[in-house]
């Protein structure tokens, strides 16, 4: 577990030191520092709507960026760099390895979101004069939907090249934002045929729904009442952490039978 | 290793199970919850079509609603219509957009002379609408429906379902409730606004001297409650005022004056002011079916060959008389049919108190030999979505509604033919 902990460690400093993630964060912070801005752009009526969908926008695109571009390189580069030889030559498993660049990326996405949530809630604070604890969930479920992305991208740096993985990981995050709403509006429209519903459906169970963790409308409109909302908070992290842990044993497993 | 890379593998189906049983479970609360619903056009939900946009709908919805608000205050209202549309593809969970589309659909557009264009209103019933199947559990647009019928279209009858629907949700605000009893009330159930005047005094009771808003709440409601058991009896109870019945020896005429221009007058006998006659000129057979069911899917076209004119007409001295131009708005007249119906209406149930105190606010206390009749009707049937939070009696009632109501009223019709507006092979057109 010492060895899983010093590569997360050491994960976690490399990248805080990637300069491409900081100006990432830089930037979303100066933006979100400066939507109190749109308050008298909005004359007052829907400023709150403004202020927080612009934030709440900033914050999920940043998160997205910095999981794909934190994670994409992960793996491949230590094997290009033969840094990977050093480490499992150690008394390092490669289960070790592979959830120590997990729990590395895991903190430094922590790290970011504690950033740019402080820096959003202060703004929000200034820009509306009181302070919206529901944000805070919000941000909670945009931390687990990057940690998931971050988990897919690692899958993904087992077996192919950072390139492709981009696209992979990207594409597979917007299907998995776009599935259930895909499959809702298909579910209302009798005319649809069960040869076009299922194969939605079953694509919707099997790849991981990012579109779980998009809390942030009724935060948004905060006159929605809904229903059993933290059944649905507990289990959409749990969710999560289960897709996260089939995304690690299949990392594993695939890492495991790579001749390196 | 072989027996490692097995464990691996049977983590990975037991995890995968597990994750598609957690994924069955929240996908319903999601569509409850956090899904769209309103899909567009062209059949995709805003977030298939708004790929690009991901995590900024919301806020994009944001910047258009201020800019359909900047079109508002530069009376550019065309503009704000399309505005709307997109706001609430983004954002349909926006209610100020629907409350305020929808307000803005049934009360700006108006001729020169600031009459409604009345060809709008089931557009802003179908906006309602599909707000409310969006937000079933937000009351502000089941209000905002009954209000629209109580308000604007002034058909209690109609206005009494959507707002008992609203009176269900515990959030809704206190004064608000207080349009129950009166469209209640209006729409001739006595008993019933009496009872639910009653009972919002009792929970207003409860309250009494919590805070200044309460207590006004309590003395606001005590006088309402009051005022309409004293209304009843005054004419109703014992030696109703309402009795014998006004002759109103009610008539109109009218006439063409110019190319679309229309002098109606004519004779209604109550000796006091406050009443109002009403005057709609329409295409002959062709009345304006206010029900959000009128239009099968929400467009921003009117019926651009439909000419309909509603105004209402001051009584003094028991005589009204006006002249109605419609010559400086030929898209709201466009004068198409080749018959028109011109019907005057006068009846109790908008007058002010003191005429209804005459002849009572169902028009028990008024006669006329020639053009008097008894309207009985329900209100319509309304769909009350899947996750409103309302009693299964409630439901059961304004889907199937039972109770009937009755009130007096005069009218009278004159029928035109186009030539005769538009004064053809005369001077004019």
């Amino acid at each position: 577990m010492n060895a899983t902990f010093a590569i997360a460690g050491a994960t976690f400093g490399e990248a805080v030191r990637k300069r491409i993630l900081m100006v990432i964060l830089l930037v979303a912070l100066l933006i979100i520092l400066i939507s109190p801005a749109f308050e008298p752009f909005a004359a007052g009526r829907g400023a709150r709507t403004l202020i927080i969908s612009f934030g709440f926008g900033v914050i999920q695109l940043a998160g997205t960026f910095i999981a794909i571009i934190m994670c994409t390189g992960m793996i491949p580069t230590e094997i290009e760099r033969r840094t990977i030889y050093t480490i499992l030559s150690k008394p390092v498993q490669r289960y070790q390895f592979v959830l120590g660049k997990f729990f590395g990326a895991v903190g430094t996405l922590g790290f970011m979101y504690l950033m740019m949530g402080i820096v959003f809630l202060i703004a929000s604070r200034m820009a509306l004069g009181e302070f919206d604890p529901k944000i805070v969930r919000g941000l909670i479920m945009f931390f687990f939907q990057s940690s998931l992305l971050a988990a897919v991208v690692l899958f993904f740096s087992t077996f192919v090249s950072p390139l492709v993985n981009y696209f992979l990981s990207g594409g597979v995050f917007l299907l998995g934002n776009l599935l259930s709403s895909f499959l809702e509006t298909i579910q209302r429209n009798p005319e649809v045929t069960p040869i076009t519903r299922i194969p939605v459906q079953i694509l919707t169970v099997i790849l991981p729904n990012f579109a779980n963790f998009n809390v942030q409308n009724p935060i948004i409109n905060p006159e929605q009442v809904l229903t059993d909302e933290l059944a649905y908070l507990v289990q959409t992290v749990a969710y999560a952490i289960v897709y996260i842990a089939l995304l690690l044993v299949a990392s594993m497993l695939i890492f495991n039978q790579r001749e390196m | 290793m072989k027996r490692n890379y097995s464990k691996l593998w049977v983590a990975i189906v037991v995890l995968l199970i597990a994750q598609a049983a957690l994924q069955l479970r929240i996908f319903p609360l999601w569509v409850r919850n956090y899904a769209p619903k309103q899909a567009t056009p062209i059949g995709l939900a805003p977030e298939q079509l708004l790929v690009a946009v991901a995590g900024f709908r919301e806020f994009m919805a944001a910047i258009l609603w201020v800019r359909a608000d900047g079109f508002f205050d530069s009376g550019n209202y065309d503009a704000v219509l399309p505005m709307l549309r997109l706001v609430t593809w983004l954002d349909p969970h926006n209610i100020d957009v629907y409350s305020t589309g929808a307000w803005h659909m049934g009360y700006n557009f108006t001729d020169e002379s600031q009459r409604s264009d009345r060809r709008y209103i089931p557009m802003a019933l179908k906006f309602l609408e599909e707000g409310i199947q969006n937000n079933p559990t937000v009351w502000d647009l089941y209000f905002e429906m009954g209000w629209m019928y109580y308000h604007k279209i002034q058909d209690p009858t109609n206005a009494v379902p959507w707002m008992q629907v609203a009176n269900e949700y515990k959030d809704m605000i206190p004064a608000r409730r207080h349009m129950l009893a009166h469209a209640l009330f209006k729409s001739g159930r006595f008993d019933e606004a009496v009872d639910f005047w009653g009972k919002l005094f009792l929970d207003a009771e409860k309250d009494r001297g919590k805070d200044w808003e309460s207590s006004n709440l309590y003395d606001v409601r005590q006088k309402n409650l009051e005022d309409t058991i004293l209304d009843l009896l005054r004419r109703y109870g014992p030696n109703p005022e309402t009795q014998p019945p006004v002759d109103l020896q009610f008539d109109a005429t009218v006439k063409v004056v110019r190319p679309r221009v229309l002098l109606v007058e004519g004779k209604l006998g109550i000796p006091a002011i406050g009443c109002r006659v009403t005057v709609i000129l329409r295409d002959k057979g062709k009345k304006l079916e206010y029900s959000p069911k009128a239009l099968k899917t929400f467009t921003f076209e009117v019926d651009s060959k439909l000419t309909y004119m509603q105004d209402s007409l001051a009584v003094r001295e028991e005589k009204f008389r006006r002249e109605i131009d419609m010559s400086k708005d030929p898209k709201m007249y466009p004068f198409k049919a080749e018959e028109y119906e011109v019907e005057f209406i006068f009846e109790p149930r908008y007058a002010s108190p003191n005429i209804q105190d005459r002849i009572g606010s169902d028009g028990v206390g008024m006669w006329d030999a020639r053009y008097l009749e008894t309207v009985r009707e329900k209100p319509a049937p309304i769909e009350v979505p899947e996750y409103a939070q309302v009693s299964d009696a409630l439901r059961r009632e304004v889907e199937n509604p039972t109770r009937e109501v009755e009130y007096r009223r005069v009218r009278k019709v004159v029928t035109l033919t186009r030539a005769d507006i538009l004064m053809l092979g005369k001077r004019g057109e």
